[in-house]
């Protein structure tokens, strides 16, 4: 039994693989193709046949994604790069505000009278949960209300946009600053053993980073590879 | 008799700010307008039309906006924008001298045509 919606699905995707044709490119060349269909069928063509005329007059997928190759290539990859850079930001800004918290928490259980192992446990947790935190909220940030970047782009494009973000970086690394010489400071004042518990531990979990931070990203680019989504955008 | 493949690309931007002219649009209404002018015999690969648009708009001749259709479809239209206007206006001068030109030349040898 022929399914126009199934077969439409899936000559989208395969005009999504080429990665030449954007969502909004292929939501165009859809709403042409079914519009053409309906035309096909009032004229007494069955919905398979008037599928394939239309198909046809539409044009092949490689003289397709070819043709807007040929417009969007440059694009294309300035977005790779902007998202790489978004990205890169995303992760040094994770970074810091975990190194930041978890410095202020040291701090405060080192007056609170934890010490040695204790200390480095809670320096462990205490990034983890903050760099998991915050990679989760800009994450929500994009899914929500900037699927096609458009938050960020405006943002950069700004002149406040632009000094609002200058700014917050000059805050992350005056913070950094900060708490770079507030922990030297406090474990001025520990012993030389409870500082090498504490340098212990936290070797072991920087060893666990490095072994398991390649891990993550790997598993990332195999299952964030860039698909077509199973949906059609005008499906009626 | 099918007009070349070179001259179909040559005139398709003219022939769509030409269109566009008239009133805003979006493709597929484009490419029925460019059949029922030259009553079929222009054959445009229907695909082939949406690189062109994109490529004026991205020249800032064209610009292009969301509208529910009456079918209730989100659909993509076109309308032609000041520079746009301006360019037509050249193309127009630039495809009518070379008209001028091969009409001279053909009508001395009718006997060619």
């Amino acid at each position: 039994m022929f399914d126009l919606n199934d077969q439409i699905i899936k000559w989208r995707s395969s005009l999504a693989e080429s990665q030449t044709l954007e969502r909004s490119d292929i939501d165009e060349l859809e709403g042409h193709l079914r519009e053409e269909i309906e035309h096909l069928t009032a004229l007494k063509l069955s919905q398979e046949e008037a599928f394939y005329v239309a198909l046809h007059r539409l044009g092949d997928t490689g003289s397709l994604t070819e043709e807007f190759g040929k417009i969007n290539g440059s694009v294309l990859w300035s977005k790779r790069l902007f998202w790489a850079a978004v990205g890169l930001f995303s992760y040094i800004i994770a970074t810091y505000t975990a190194k930041c918290a978890s410095a202020g928490f040291v701090v405060l259980a080192w007056l609170a009278g934890l010490r040695g192992y204790a200390l480095g446990v809670l320096d462990t947790i205490a990034q983890v949960v903050f760099f998991l935190a915050v990679i989760f909220l800009l994450y929500e940030i994009g899914r929500r209300k900037d699927r096609r970047g458009e938050l960020f782009c405006k943002v950069a494009g700004n002149l406040w946009g632009k000094f609002v973000l200058f700014a917050g970086v000059l805050v992350i690394i005056a913070v950094k600053l900060a708490t770079q010489f507030l922990i030297p400071a406090t474990v001025a004042r520990l012993s030389v053993r409870q500082w090498g518990e504490m340098a212990i531990f936290r070797a072991y979990t920087e060893l666990v980073w490095m072994i398991g931070m390649p891990l993550i990203l790997l598993t990332a680019l195999i299952f964030l590879r860039p698909s077509e989504p199973a949906k059609t955008g005008t499906a009626p | 008799m099918a007009v070349s493949k070179d001259l179909v690309a040559a005139s398709a931007a003219p022939l769509v700010l030409s269109i566009l002219a008239e009133g805003e649009s979006y493709g597929y209404a484009i490419i029925k307008r460019v059949c029922e002018l030259s009553a079929g015999r222009m054959e445009w690969t229907d695909g082939m039309l949406y690189p062109v648009l994109h490529r004026l708009e991205r020249q800032g001749l064209i610009k292009s906006f969301e509208r529910i259709s009456e079918m209730g479809r989100k659909r993509r239209y076109y309308r032609l924008k000041k520079k746009g206007t301006e360019t037509l206006a050249k193309q127009r001068s630039e495809w009518m001298l070379v008209y001028s030109t091969l009409k001279q030349l053909w009508e001395k040898e009718p006997c060619l045509i």
